[in-house]
């Protein structure tokens, strides 16, 4: 096992430095000068040739890459945004923090309340239960994220007057835009978790397990959720590591500062270096929670852990 | 027969399957009863209801969409369908097991194999932890797979191995009576045999009452005291082993046996029944069989036809035989 984590955590080195390489590449193609967008169309040629010297951009592409590498992974440097001149790596630190508590607790909120929605929903199928939770489901994955999270600064906001509108600070500034995040992620969790739940409960081993005269309960919690999870902890992690990637919407409306919004006003400027950093940040992130879905999936299925583990204990046997 | 203790009966069992669209009549009245230690074989096509007769014994349909209708289920005099989920609970597993049609799906893939065998013993013997492992790997050993492969998991296994490994479940806490559905069906012969063979030890060892479903006729012959044959969710005859093999008498379960190929002899063709069993939505008013019978007469379609005693212990669900013979 460990020397498959090994494995995994070296194939990651390849896998980053081709990203680097890809999207500093793509920024390169792209049309527009750096040294023009950064002093505007009011400057001289003489002024922006001499910019240019002083960037580098004279020299040859593979020059400026390995330039671009030595800073990214030996100094930890991204660079500074052509636009506020700020280093980015210590704006994506600032950032990042704040995407991260949106994700996590997202994440958690959905898991937490979603698996027992769905499961409930599964195993009391055509009930109302089920129906209330799918229909409360339907409506979550329906209705655009930016409507709900209106409607809910209009309510707490407007008429209840208890929750603050936007901006950041305490803990009261979270609980808004956290639950118009997560409530989508809730009902998708909730709706995934009933459909694996009921493949699961109709398969042969459940019957198995009731025939062995295991209580309904344990059949549920010891047998059926153990298997109905592996698919969702895919599925979950694919939108944590998403979420990761700054959620947007919910950063515009409620003005929260995170990585999100950072990166697309950086596309809609043209501001390379910023962009080249997000994408790269997001690579690495998305790389380690892949990793870390892959070893927990082997944790709970021994199948997969079987093919991670070379099918070692067999060798055991005659 | 009747001197004898009535271990197993079943009175009247109905049982559908209700959706929405449609009513599936899966067992339509079917009664039948069983001594201590004897095996009965239920033979019949693919979906006659074999299963679903199996499943109400155990208490285990899916509900919904499966609806017991009505019957009675008695196991040593006590009605199974009155006992409560708890109670029934404390049955399954010690008293009655089944082993499942499909090793391959039977097992939970998460669970090692030695853990599924400790979950039932655990469940039903009040005895120690490592009692429980040791008696778990008593069992893999009985059924012939070497202990130490107790940590292992189902998809380690071959199939032939897995319906082992469901084997000892089923016979893990001794039970009295045991529902084989099809336990050779997903096996090949080599291994059918096997089975048979751990299944016919075991019986005789422990005395167990078994219910054998199959549709091999081979697997009857090697195994069963008493067969019955089951059409579109009834028994259309039923009898000792030498009453249906020697001495057939109802149209469908000739047309069985016709169907068998012979090995003496060179035939191009196989000889199959006619036609298709009836939709189980929509079943003939009469004698289920009658649309692919040769000898259907008017009465045939029209009234229902009762199960009558021709020979004693011999029943037969035909008209031809109660009335002509």
């Amino acid at each position: 096992m460990g020397k498959y984590i090994l494995k995994r955590i070296l194939l990651m080195i390849p896998v980053i430095l081709g990203v680097v390489v890809l999207v500093f590449t793509l920024m390169q193609l792209t049309p527009g000068d750096p040294a023009q967008v950064i002093l505007g169309t009011t400057a001289t040629d003489a002024q922006i040739h001499e910019l240019r010297q002083e960037m580098g951009l004279n020299d040859p592409y593979i020059v400026q890459l390995g330039r671009y590498m030595y800073d990214v992974f030996i100094r930890f440097d991204f660079g500074t945004s052509y636009i506020s001149n700020v280093s980015i790596t210590l704006e994506l630190a600032q950032r990042f923090p704040k995407t991260l508590i949106f994700a996590v607790s997202g994440m958690i909120l959905s898991l937490v309340i979603g698996i027992p929605l769905g499961v409930t929903a599964a195993v009391h199928q055509n009930s109302m239960a089920d129906y209330g939770s799918m229909t409360l489901a339907l409506i979550g994955t329906s209705l655009p994220g930016f409507w709900f999270a209106l409607v809910l600064i209009l309510f707490f906001n407007g008429k209840l007057g208890w929750l603050p509108a936007y901006g950041i600070g305490g803990l009261k500034f979270w609980i808004l835009p956290i639950a118009s995040t997560a409530f989508a992620g809730i009902t998708t969790m909730a709706r995934q978790m009933r459909s694996g739940m009921l493949e699961v409960i109709h398969s042969d081993y459940i019957t198995m397990a009731k025939a062995k005269g295991v209580k309904k309960r344990s059949v549920i919690y010891k047998h059926a959720l153990p298997n109905a999870l592996i698919p969702v902890i895919t599925v979950a992690s694919m939108s944590f590591g998403t979420s990761l990637g700054g959620t947007l919407i919910a950063e515009t409306i409620f003005a929260i500062p995170g990585v999100g919004v950072y990166i697309v006003n950086a596309v809609n400027n043209r501001d390379y270096p910023v962009v080249q950093g997000g994408v790269i940040l997001l690579a690495i992130t998305f790389s380690i929670i892949m990793l870390l879905t892959d070893l927990l999936i082997a944790a709970v299925d021994p199948r997969v852990k079987a093919q991670i583990t070379g099918g070692k204990k067999r060798g055991k046997k005659k | 027969m009747s001197e004898k203790k009535v271990f197993l009966q079943v009175k009247d069992l109905n049982v559908e399957y209700v959706t929405k669209q449609e009513t599936v009549s899966a067992v339509n009245g079917v009664s039948f009863q069983l001594e201590k230690g004897k095996v009965l074989g239920l033979v019949g096509e693919t979906g006659a209801g074999k299963t679903t007769i199996a499943r109400s014994i155990l208490g285990v349909l899916q509900e919904p969409p499966a609806v017991l209708k009505k019957g009675e289920i008695l196991l040593d005099g006590r009605n199974l369908l009155k006992l409560t989920e708890e109670e029934m609970c404390s049955v399954r597993g010690e008293k009655i097991t089944m082993i499942f049609q499909d090793p391959m799906t039977s097992l939970n893939p998460v669970m090692s194999v030695g853990k599924q065998i400790a979950e039932v013993i655990a469940l039903h013997d009040k005895i120690s932890k490592s009692d429980i492992r040791k008696k778990a790997e008593d069992m893999l050993e009985t059924v012939g797979i070497p202990a130490e492969r107790y940590d292992e998991f189902p998809h380690q296994f071959s199939g032939g191995m897995k319906q082992r490994v469901v084997i000892a479940i089923a016979l893990a806490c001794n039970p009295q009576l045991l529902l084989a559905d099809e336990p050779t069906t997903a096996l090949d012969v080599t291994i059918q045999a096997q089975v048979l063979e751990l299944m016919q030890k075991l019986n005789q060892e422990n005395n167990t009452t078994t219910i054998l479903i199959t549709h091999d006729l081979g697997v009857v012959a090697q195994m069963c005291d008493e067969v019955a044959i089951v059409y579109a969710g009834e028994i259309v005859e039923s009898g000792t082993l030498e009453d249906i093999f020697e001495n057939p008498v109802h149209p469908y379960t000739i047309g069985l046996f016709g169907a068998l190929p012979k090995l003496n002899e060179d035939v191009e063709w196989l000889s199959p029944i006619d036609g298709m069993p009836p939709d189980p939505t929509n079943l003939p008013e009469g004698c289920k069989f009658s649309p692919r019978c040769p000898y259907a007469k008017e009465q045939c379609i029209c009234s229902r036809i009762e199960l009558k005693v021709i020979t004693p212990g011999h029943k037969c669900r035909c008209l031809l035989e109660q009335g002509g013979n």
